[in-house]
C-alpha cells in the first residue's frame, strides 16, 4: 500500500481509497449533525434579517457544541452576537470541508493546498465528533469503549490527520 | 457594539448599557482540548497567524501545559475575525478584552 499522503508537484498525493468504507460512514454522520447547508445570503439586507430573526445558541447537544462553540465566554449577549455573524459562515466551511474529503475519498489524486487544509479540516471535525463521543480526555481514551468501530477510527483518523499535517509543514 | 458587516448591534443596544473601556485591547484565547493534535495546533498558528515554527510551538505548548494562551491581540474586529478563523480549523477559541 503507498502512503495515504505524500509531497507532490502542485500539493498533495492522496490516496484514501483503502480507508473510503470508514471515511464514508463517519461523514455521513457528521454532515446529519452538522444539519442542512445554511443559506448565505447575497443581500446585506436580508443577512440583517435573517440575523434578527434567527439567535442560534449554544447547541444542547455535547458534539455539536464542541464543533460550533461559543466564541466569549461568561457573556451570553455577547456570545449570541458572534454566533450571529460567525455561524453560518463555520456551517458552511465544514460542510464544504466533508465535501473535499469525501470527493478525495473516492477518487485518489493530487490535491493543491486550499484542498489539504480542508482535508485536515473535516478530519479534525471527525475526530472531535468521535472524541466527543468516546469521552477522550488529556489521559486518553477510556477503557473498554462499548463502540469498538468508533475507538477504532478515532485511531485511524488521528494517523490520517497526524500524518497530513507532516506532509504539509514539511516535517 | 461595533461588530463586523451582519450584526444588528446598534440596534439591539440598550442606550443604558456602559461601553467598556474601548482603548483596552481584545485578545483571542485559545484553550486546551484533549481531542486536537499538538501538531496540527501548531500548524495552524504558523498557518494562519503567520507565526515562525517556534513560536507556534512555544503557543502550541502554552495551551497544552497551561490550558490556554493569548494567540493575538488587537481590535474587537480582528478578534472576532481570528476567533472566527481558529474555529473553522476546529479549535476552541474565545475572545475577551485584555484586562
Amino acid at each position: 500500500m503507498r502512503p495515504e499522503f505524500e509531497a507532490a508537484d502542485g500539493g498533495v498525493q492522496v490516496d484514501l481509497s483503502h480507508w473510503r468504507w470508514v471515511i464514508e460512514v463517519y461523514l455521513d454522520d457528521l454532515v446529519d449533525l452538522l444539519g442542512p447547508v445554511p443559506d448565505v445570503p447575497d443581500h446585506p439586507l436580508d443577512a440583517l434579517a435573517a440575523a434578527i430573526d434567527d439567535a442560534p445558541e449554544l447547541p444542547s447537544d455535547p458534539v455539536r457544541a464542541r464543533l460550533l462553540p461559543d466564541g466569549v465566554l461568561d457573556d451570553p449577549e455577547a456570545a449570541a452576537e458572534f454566533r450571529r455573524f460567525a455561524q453560518t459562515t463555520l456551517l458552511a466551511r465544514k460542510h464544504a470541508d466533508a465535501a473535499a474529503l469525501r470527493t478525495v475519498a473516492a477518487q485518489p489524486g493530487v490535491v493543491d493546498a486550499g484542498d489539504a487544509r480542508s482535508l485536515l479540516g473535516a478530519l479534525n471535525d471527525l475526530r472531535l465528533m468521535l472524541g466527543t463521543r468516546l469521552g477522550v480526555t488529556e489521559e486518553g481514551m477510556p477503557e473498554g469503549s462499548e463502540d469498538l468501530q468508533a475507538y477504532q477510527s478515532y485511531g485511524l483518523f488521528t494517523y490520517l490527520q497526524g500524518e497530513l499535517v507532516d506532509v504539509l509543514a514539511g516535517r | 457594539m461595533d461588530a463586523v458587516s451582519i450584526a444588528p448591534a446598534e440596534v439591539e443596544r440598550p442606550e443604558t448599557e456602559s461601553v467598556t473601556a474601548p482603548d483596552v485591547p481584545w485578545v483571542t484565547v485559545v484553550w486546551n482540548d484533549p481531542v486536537n493534535l499538538m501538531t496540527y495546533v501548531a500548524f495552524v498558528f504558523q498557518e494562519y497567524f503567520g507565526y515562525d515554527r517556534a513560536k507556534s510551538e512555544k503557543l502550541m505548548l502554552q495551551v497544552h501545559e497551561e490550558g490556554r494562551s493569548a494567540v493575538s491581540n488587537g481590535s474587537r474586529e480582528e478578534m472576532e475575525r481570528d476567533v472566527a478563523a481558529l474555529h473553522g480549523y476546529g479549535l476552541w477559541a474565545t475572545m475577551q478584552q485584555d484586562t
